[in-house]
């Protein structure tokens, strides 16, 4: 697929966005917007299900609620049906595998989702200044995810290292304000946005 | 001139000296004062004006509980209204006004109400300006203005606030000893502590006090209790941080006031911060407030609470007399008697209501050169604006009668204290109850309904020593129950002190003619006297709450901090009730007033609410369109060409997809992927068409009703595989649908497998409409478009330039038309392609405006225009949608009398008669001829439009019988009153045969 004609969620923002004066921000977030999303759904008491996903997936999905595994993929667990799936990996050849006998349901999410990646210190103040979830160490853990909101935004937010790192993932239309929203509430640590290809 | 301030003393810095003007006035203070404080240095007496009868008022408190000094500060944007002057810090350039009192505070004009006060008992407001009803517009202006109730600023406020959320395990209010020690104790056992105080300084009560502890003097060991406390990682410590409210699940919020104390604007700081904070315990330790005494004229400037004088002593270096009379029920009062003759008061005399008992306090007392009286009390204060000197009389307190004959006494300083009043006004937010205590003579926290531990005085414990053991105690019994490892830490040596128990004291005469003695003022901020409490129990109320209401105790901002408990307990005398009987009223949040900005926070201007745009907005944005938001979604209203205005540029719009091609972006659409093995099951409840009949590639257009019968969302639905659909939602009904579907999934129907995906976001849609639109399409796909092959109402697959869509060939304008579903990142790939390939037929990009005008032409409904959750899908003639043959969810209230009546409201067309004028929405139907009395109104007009390809305007409507009415002629009366006479019509006004949208 020629690159040139797709058309990302936040193209717009990072044009428009302004570098602030901060020579070294506090949190750092990078915009990886070529990234697959696949959404599967199925019964977790269904065994068939849980390992037809694995073979397609090589990977197998997470059974510990709010928790998500790093492999070829990232699966994250929004639901005891529902997980999404975040990869590289072409979904066509995925999808081509999905017999029809077994109860597993996938939908393609590439254009209705897309991901932040937020690292620095003070990610945690930050993101409890829009979030009600008890982001802070000792409570949140590397490995954990969980759906909850950033002021008026449905996120997935998840915790990939300590430094710590967070993947924040958020639907294609409420992206633009998580974006502008992360721009004000950031400024008082001081924050720098990039687009990573 | 500072002419009250002290030589030396006072926690403020002198070398910092800070302007400030009040009432225009310019005076002086220093770093450190409050502006009351420094008000009462600057020897300013009047600060304010009462309520109702304009009574010149001074500083009574020192804290939250002030109900007179309420100012107004700064000007213009930043201006803030009902400030306490307790609780404003002193900065340089202060800007204060009083709120009440014209011309000036020293000559009220309408100090005319106190003269004829006999007129203004409790209730007066609601029994004079009743009538008549049509005045009351103009009784307000004045009321209002005569109230002084502050202003609100007119330009938007240039300041920023913002929110924290945050959890803790301990959340403590209040830094005063006891909310230290229990800080301390469970920061000490490794708990995540949230500290809060409202004032600049933690310390509470001990920032007043002389007391040592453990050989420091207070103010020194809070000190050293504060660095102890910063130095745990654990613990965060907030000061001039207000706990205001306290919600369920210990949700509590806080409103930190970070630049208030260093001017009226700092650029680029934060002014408040809103702490959302979820704490496992809560430690409630917020003190107690000093109850004043009832007698004539307890209200003139110059009556001072005890524990304000010392504050203003101890803490500001501010003598507020030279000669005070301390008139008290209590021991603790006398240590403001104390403190004035150490800080060179001439003289000070005692009044005490009680017998003489041994105490310490008292024998300090007498060692200061202190006179004192006892069996004595205060009857009358003499002075207007200021106090002059005072009536005492000799008092029995076993009969509770005061003599009648007074010996006067001068005095520039009445200091009265009847006691103490614990601060319960979070623990009764939380859902806890009260009780009435007969040996403290206050109301002390009883059950709790969260987790959450009063200590010290606001849980009725008065010594230091026992207020610094509750706190160790609780920190201790909180770290337990958290599973931590118990850190001990020791009680604080503090002197012992022998005390006198308080003697209540509601009432100084308890004459039974209470209205023909001056005023005796139990609420300053409303001006409630006891009069007006007697008067209503005189007309029949009995529950607090009614008196409340009726007299206006404890409605004013300051929540009857001071007024209420003397109040309920004037209430349980006249009912001859115990006060266990009367119990308190309700406490709110907030417990002092916030400001609007701290609570919007950032969620102003663009941040307000989230903007959600289309994967094809670019074009809309570079075509100019101008925007309609609708469910959040910014959608294109139209798209004008040159200097186009609506009208016409929708005009154009219209015809050109009449007559050739239009294309809208319709992506706002709620897309809900559904499938599993009880799809069917599950969408036949759902929707009211037949959904099992329905073959592997159809589309149908479906609506879903709530439990009462009425239509909630429409779309269309297409099966895409045996147990496989997908449904489209309206814009705006899109998230509440889908929580519809998961609710009923989820609650009822659990042993179905269904699932429900959103594809709102994934996908975007794009309709391409007009009788060319076959024509272009085929251009760009493989499938076959034919009618034979791809007819109306069929969805299929396909591919455009290489990426996959899905086509449905469905119209939402009467015209041969199809949607084209695409991955949104390359829908706007997608539509620039079209519109390419669709010049050589003049492609038109149309917005909401003609969509609309396309829809009604065919009387197509718009859920929420056409329907307000009162129409059923016979009210809207979608009956031949309606399943006679299965059960879904409204179907039993669809089959109800009141469903089946044939007077319904019901959407029929309407035509102008003279064929000219667009009759305005919203304009109700009624007959051209009315009959006498009030007008039969039949309907209202819902959707109205001038009709391009008709050339007439045309125009839907709910009107009663209107299907049986087709062709009667009506009145249309809008807002304006303009009337138009209208033909009711069938509601389809174009190519009524459907022969367009069937296009072979």
């Amino acid at each position: 697929m020629p690159n040139e004609i797709k058309g990302f969620v936040l193209d717009d923002f990072i044009k428009k966005y302004r570098p602030s004066n901060s020579t070294s921000p506090e949190i750092n977030v990078s915009i990886k917007p070529d990234v697959n999303y696949l959404n599967i759904r199925g019964s977790v008491n269904d065994r068939n299900f849980l390992e037809h996903a694995e073979s397609i997936l090589q990977q197998a999905l997470p059974l510990e609620f709010n928790t998500f595994t790093v492999g070829d993929h990232h699966i994250y667990w929004l639901g005891p049906n529902e997980w999404l799936v975040v990869t590289d990996f072409d979904l066509d050849s995925i999808l081509q595998k999905i017999s029809k006998k077994i109860d597993l349901y996938a939908t393609n999410q590439t254009g209705g989702l897309t991901q932040l990646i937020l690292r620095g210190n003070c990610v945690r103040s930050l993101l409890a200044r829009g979030c009600t979830l008890d982001v802070s160490e000792g409570n949140f853990l590397i490995g954990q995810c969980a759906q909850t909101g950033l002021s008026k935004a449905g996120i997935l937010l998840a915790l990939t290292d300590s430094s710590p790192s967070f993947n924040l993932i958020v639907r294609r239309s409420f992206a633009e304000y998580v974006g502008l929203w992360l721009e004000q509430s950031g400024s008082e640590f001081g924050i720098n946005f990039v687009q990573e290809h | 001139m500072q002419i009250n301030r002290l030589k030396s003393g006072g926690q403020i810095n002198r070398d910092k000296t800070l302007r400030f003007t009040f009432n225009g006035q310019s005076y002086k203070g220093y770093l450190g004062d409050t502006l009351a404080s420094a008000l009462l240095a600057n020897g300013v007496d009047i600060v304010g004006r009462s309520f109702k009868y304009h009574r010149p008022r001074g500083i009574v408190g020192s804290g939250a509980e002030e109900p007179n000094a309420i100012f107004q500060i700064g000007s213009g944007a930043t201006t803030e209204a009902g400030m306490r002057a307790t609780q404003v810090e002193l900065y340089d350039g202060l800007v204060a006004k009083s709120e009440k009192g014209w011309p000036s505070l020293s000559f009220d004009i309408a100090e005319v109400n106190d003269w004829c006060s006999k007129l203004f008992g409790a209730g007066f407001y609601y029994k004079t300006f009743m009538y008549p009803a049509k005045f009351w517009k103009i009784y307000e202006y004045f009321l209002r203005r005569m109230a002084g109730l502050g202003a609100a600023p007119r330009e938007p406020d240039p300041d920023y606030y913002n929110h924290q959320n945050t959890h803790c395990d301990v959340l403590v209010v209040g830094a005063g000893p006891a909310g230290l020690m229990a800080a301390l104790s469970a920061g000490k056992s490794g708990a995540k502590v949230i500290i809060a105080d409202d004032q600049a300084n933690f310390g509470g009560s001990l920032l007043a006090s002389k007391e040592l502890i453990e050989g420091l003097t207070a103010d020194k060991w809070v000190s050293s209790q504060l660095q102890m406390l910063e130095e745990l990682p654990n613990v965060t410590c907030l000061s001039r941080s207000t706990v205001f409210g306290y919600y369920d699940y210990n949700f509590l919020t806080i409103n930190e006031r970070c630049t208030n104390h260093l001017s009226e604007f700092t650029e680029g700081h934060v002014r408040q911060k809103l702490w959302r904070v979820r704490a496992k315990r809560v430690v409630l330790a917020q003190g107690a407030f000093e109850r004043p005494l009832v007698f004539p004229n307890n209200d003139r400037p110059g009556v001072m609470l005890a524990s304000a004088v010392s504050n203003y002593i101890n803490r500001y270096g501010v003598l507020p007399g030279k000669n005070p009379i301390l008139f008290t029920n209590n021991d603790s009062a006398y240590q403001a008697a104390i403190d004035m003759k150490i800080a060179g008061a001439k003289s000070v005399l005692v009044v005490d209501s009680r017998s003489e008992q041994p105490s310490d306090m008292v024998d300090e007392a007498r060692n200061n050169g202190i006179e004192l009286q006892f069996d004595a009390v205060i009857r009358n204060v003499i002075g207007h604006t200021k106090v002059k000197g005072v009536e005492i009389s000799t008092y029995d307190s076993g009969s509770n009668t005061c003599a009648a004959q007074a010996t006067k006494r001068t005095c520039d300083l009445l200091i009265y204290s009847g006691g103490w009043s614990p601060a319960v006004h979070l623990h009764s937010q939380s859902g806890g109850i009260n009780k009435w205590d007969d040996n403290r003579h206050c109301f002390v926290p009883h059950t709790t309904k969260q987790a959450s531990f009063s200590i010290g005085s606001c849980n009725g414990t008065w010594s230091l020593e026992d207020c610094l053991k509750e706190g160790i105690a609780c920190g201790r019994d909180v770290a337990g129950s958290l599973n931590l490892k118990v850190n001990d830490i020791n009680l604080p040596i503090t002197k012992k002190i022998k005390l006198n128990p308080m003697m209540p004291l509601w009432q100084v005469i308890a004459e039974n003619s209470v209205e023909n003695l001056p005023k005796q003022f139990l609420d300053y901020q409303n001006d409630t006297t006891v009069s007006d409490i007697y008067l209503a129990v005189r007309e029949g109320y009995t529950g607090i709450e009614h008196v409340k209401r009726y007299t206006a105790l404890g409605f004013g901002t300051d929540q009857g901090k001071l007024g209420n408990i003397n109040g309920m307990a004037i209430l349980a005398i006249a009912l001859g009730k115990p006060i266990a009987e009367i119990g308190t009223t309700t406490f709110r949040p907030a417990y002092t007033p916030v400001s609007f900005g701290v609570c919007a926070g950032e969620d102003i201007g663009e941040m307000f609410e989230p903007t959600r745009k289309t994967a094809i907005h670019d074009f809309h944005t570079e075509s100019k369109a101008p925007f309609e938001i609708v469910g959040q979604w910014l959608r294109p209203w139209y798209f004008p060409k040159d200097d186009e205005d609506m009208s016409s540029a929708v005009i154009r719009e219209c015809l050109a997809t009449r007559s050739s091609l239009g294309i809208m972006d319709a992506s706002t659409l709620g897309k809900i992927d559904v499938c599993g093995k009880d799809a069917v099951t599950f969408l036949e409840k759902i929707y009211t068409h037949d959904v099992a009949k329905m073959a592997v590639g159809q589309c149908a257009y479906g609506v879903m009703l709530g439990e009462d019968g009425m239509i909630k969302d429409d779309g269309v639905m297409a099966r895409l595989g045996e147990n496989h659909f997908y449904l489209t939602t309206t814009t705006g009904g899109a998230a509440t649908v889908m929580s519809w579907l998961e609710q009923w999934l989820q609650t009822e129907w659990p042993h179905l497998t269904v699932y429900l995906t959103s594809l709102t976001d994934q996908l975007s849609t794009i309709a391409l409409v007009g009788p060319n639109s076959r024509r272009v399409l085929q251009k760009l796909v493989d499938a076959d478009l034919s009618n034979d092959n791809f007819p109306f109402m069929k969805t299929c697959k396909s591919e455009i330039a290489g990426l996959k869509v899905d086509l449905f060939r469905v119209s939402f304008s009467g015209e041969l038309a199809f949607e084209i579903n695409v991955n949104s990142n390359f829908a706007l790939y997608i539509w620039n392609l079209l519109m390419v390939t669709g010049r050589d037929f003049e492609i038109t990009p149309y917005g909401t405006e003609t969509m609309h005008v396309l829809r009604a032409e065919k009387g197509f409904i718009i859920v929420g225009q056409d329907t307000d959750g009162s129409i059923n899908p016979h009210d809207a003639g979608l009956g031949w949608l309606v399943s006679k043959e299965k059960d879904f969810i409204g179907k039993r209230s669809l089959e109800r009398v009141d469903s089946i009546r044939s007077d319904r409201k019901q959407l029929v067309g309407l035509l102008s008669v003279d064929n000219k004028s667009v009759i305005p929405e919203g304009a109700q139907l009624i007959e051209k001829k009315s009959p006498s009395g009030p007008t039969p109104m039949y309907g209202h007009v819902s959707s109205s439009y001038f009709s391009p390809v008709l050339g007439h305007p045309i125009a839907l409507a709910l009107i009663e019988s209107g299907r049986n009415r087709i062709g009667d002629k009506l009145l249309a009366i809008s807002s304006d009153a303009k009337a138009i006479e209208v033909t009711i019509a069938k509601p389809i006004f174009y190519d009524p045969k459907g022969e367009r949208q069937h296009a072979k």
